[in-house]
């Protein structure tokens, strides 16, 4: 389900002295099941831009196309259903008595029997990486992470077409950010959802992204490849952005060693460890 | 841009320099005059007085008079109330079960300008004075009840306090509030139980922030060693000055000039 940007502005506290222009003329295109990193430094502009996916923020100027439909006032309750939006710490919107009742509350309109509402909140906890057994447990007994999975797990029961996550790892340990980043991926590549991941993490964004978006000041600064945007390091820095730090050790050793003939286009553990074994194995049969 | 009552308005005018204490008294005793304006003579000095001042704080009056829509219904029905309830005895019309009194229009009329003046006068008071000089004169208005055990300290602090995160739990709800339509959650319906259900998801996650924030204030007041109010000094010193015996002098003519008039027109 493809979701189309057009010409898109908004403005806070428009008429004010304190009014502030978030998004400055904003055009993209994101196709189906594609993996899309938005980066940008605090305050640019990120998380209006995806209160806008959903309908909860309206274009003040421009439109949105979800699957070539305009979105407009009488549709935006079923807009809001087909792209999930998972706010930065989720855990904090939890209410409900229990885990199970929390995560079934998106559904509650559907009016389901109860076996079929029971499948698709246990569907939508394994998709987390959570099993049944914490269902009956009480929010306030699950741990940081395990919180926020039963957050995100309150999204996807409600089968978006498209997942949105704010900082989904902010605050997270080592561990807990693994599991979330890798569940995104894998729904992405399993059920073909379209995830839309903003962070702050250079090193995640490379990663996993299909495609990378960089906003700068409530404008696309770049859009590209994780590879493209990347090899702009310098820019990056002037925006307050950073490249991963793998690639900052091999353009650091390329300028050290220009003789190397190292390669300089790696921003993963693993695209480093290639070019590493490679450059090693050079060596030896030298 | 939209002021809405008792919202402090940056400034440097005279109103705002002076001493909260002076103000907190000065407006009580505006109060008292208008309660106890009596004929359009005095009710002219009340408004000459409001208009004056909102003058010399240099805030839009009209502005401020477009703020106070919430009170709208309120006037109306207080209005409606007294003019078909009052019995006089000019009667100026009269109609199946109802009879209207000029005297009755006359103290609608009054009843009306009553309220508008005490709410424009008693909000200058907030539009002209930090939330955080308005505790401090509390508190040392409230001091001299510390010789019976009053927590005079304590309550002004608490006071400070709830003023102070008033913004920060507006954002919060306003954050909360998408969250849970994000996931489905319909704040518009119309039907008036499903809408006070509605905010239970809001009010919830709310309640427990509140709780958390207040426990992390807690412990950071304690790492900054506060102890409560014995023996602490303040930033900004209150001071009568000329400007405090001026605002003086001023309001207790606007309150000779309404006794006089109730007694003589």
């Amino acid at each position: 389900m493809p979701l189309k940007i057009e010409n898109l502005s908004h403005t806070y506290m428009k008429g004010t002295p304190f009014e502030k222009k978030a998004l400055d003329n904003i055009n993209l295109e994101i196709c189906d099941g594609e993996f899309v990193g938005i980066i940008g430094h605090t305050g640019c502009g990120k998380s209006t831009l995806v209160q806008h996916f959903n309908g909860l923020l309206k274009p003040e100027e421009g439109n949105i196309y979800i699957d070539g439909l305009l979105m407009n006032h009488s549709n935006i309750k079923e807009m809001r259903k087909k792209v999930g939006l998972v706010f930065q710490y989720p855990e904090y919107q939890l209410f409900e008595s229990t885990v199970y009742k929390d995560i079934a509350f998106g559904i509650k309109n559907e009016k389901l029997s109860p076996e079929e509402e029971y499948n698709r909140v246990s569907d939508a906890l394994n998709k987390t990486g959570l099993t049944e057994d914490i269902l009956d447990k009480s929010i306030y007994d699950l741990s940081g992470g395990q919180k926020r999975r039963v957050a995100i797990a309150g999204i996807i029961v409600m089968n978006p077409q498209i997942l949105v996550l704010d900082e989904p790892a902010a605050g997270l340990d080592p561990a807990g950010r693994e599991e979330i980043l890798g569940f995104a991926k894998k729904l992405r590549d399993e059920n073909g959802i379209t995830v839309i991941l903003v962070s702050h993490s250079m090193e995640d964004i490379a990663k996993l992204a299909d495609k990378v978006i960089v906003m700068n000041n409530g404008k696309i600064e770049m859009i590209g490849k994780p590879k493209e945007v990347f090899r702009n390091g310098k820019r990056l820095n002037e925006i307050g952005l950073s490249v991963p730090q793998m690639s900052s050790v091999f353009n650091k050793i390329g300028e050290i060693l220009p003789d190397l003939n190292i390669n300089t286009d790696v921003f993963t553990v693993e695209e480093a460890t290639e070019e590493i074994l490679r450059l090693l194995n050079k060596g030896e049969t030298v | 841009m939209k002021i809405t009552i008792g919202q402090f308005v940056p400034g440097n005018s005279i109103l705002h320099r002076a001493d909260p204490r002076t103000k907190f008294v000065l407006t009580f005793v505006y109060m008292i005059a208008v309660i106890i304006a009596e004929n359009f003579v005095a009710y002219s000095a009340a408004i000459i007085f409001v208009c004056a001042t909102y003058l010399c704080a240099k805030i839009n009056i009209a502005k401020i008079i477009k703020s106070l829509k919430p009170l709208l219904i309120m006037m109306m029905i207080t209005v409606v109330l007294n003019v078909l309830f009052y019995k006089g005895e000019n009667v100026l019309l009269d109609f199946w079960k109802i009879t209207i009194y000029k005297e009755g229009i006359f103290f609608a009329v009054k009843m009306l300008l009553r309220i508008v003046l005490l709410v424009l006068g008693s909000s200058v008071l907030m539009y002209t004075t930090t939330s955080v000089m308005l505790t401090d004169g509390i508190e040392s208005l409230l001091s001299p009840l510390k010789k019976i055990h009053f927590p005079a300290h304590e309550i002004a602090m608490m006071m400070s306090i709830a003023l102070r995160f008033i913004p920060t739990f507006v954002d919060e709800t306003d954050r909360i509030m998408k969250a849970q339509k994000a996931r489905g959650s319909d704040f518009d319906s119309k039907n008036l139980i499903q809408k006070i259900k509605s905010y239970i998801p809001i009010l919830i996650p709310l309640f427990i922030s509140a709780w958390r924030k207040a426990e992390d204030l807690a412990t950071a007041m304690n790492a900054r060693c506060y102890r409560g109010g014995e023996g602490r000094t303040k930033f900004k010193v209150l001071r009568f000055t000329y400007i405090d015996l001026l605002l003086t002098i001023i309001t207790i003519i606007l309150l000779v000039v309404i006794v006089l008039a109730n007694k003589f027109m």
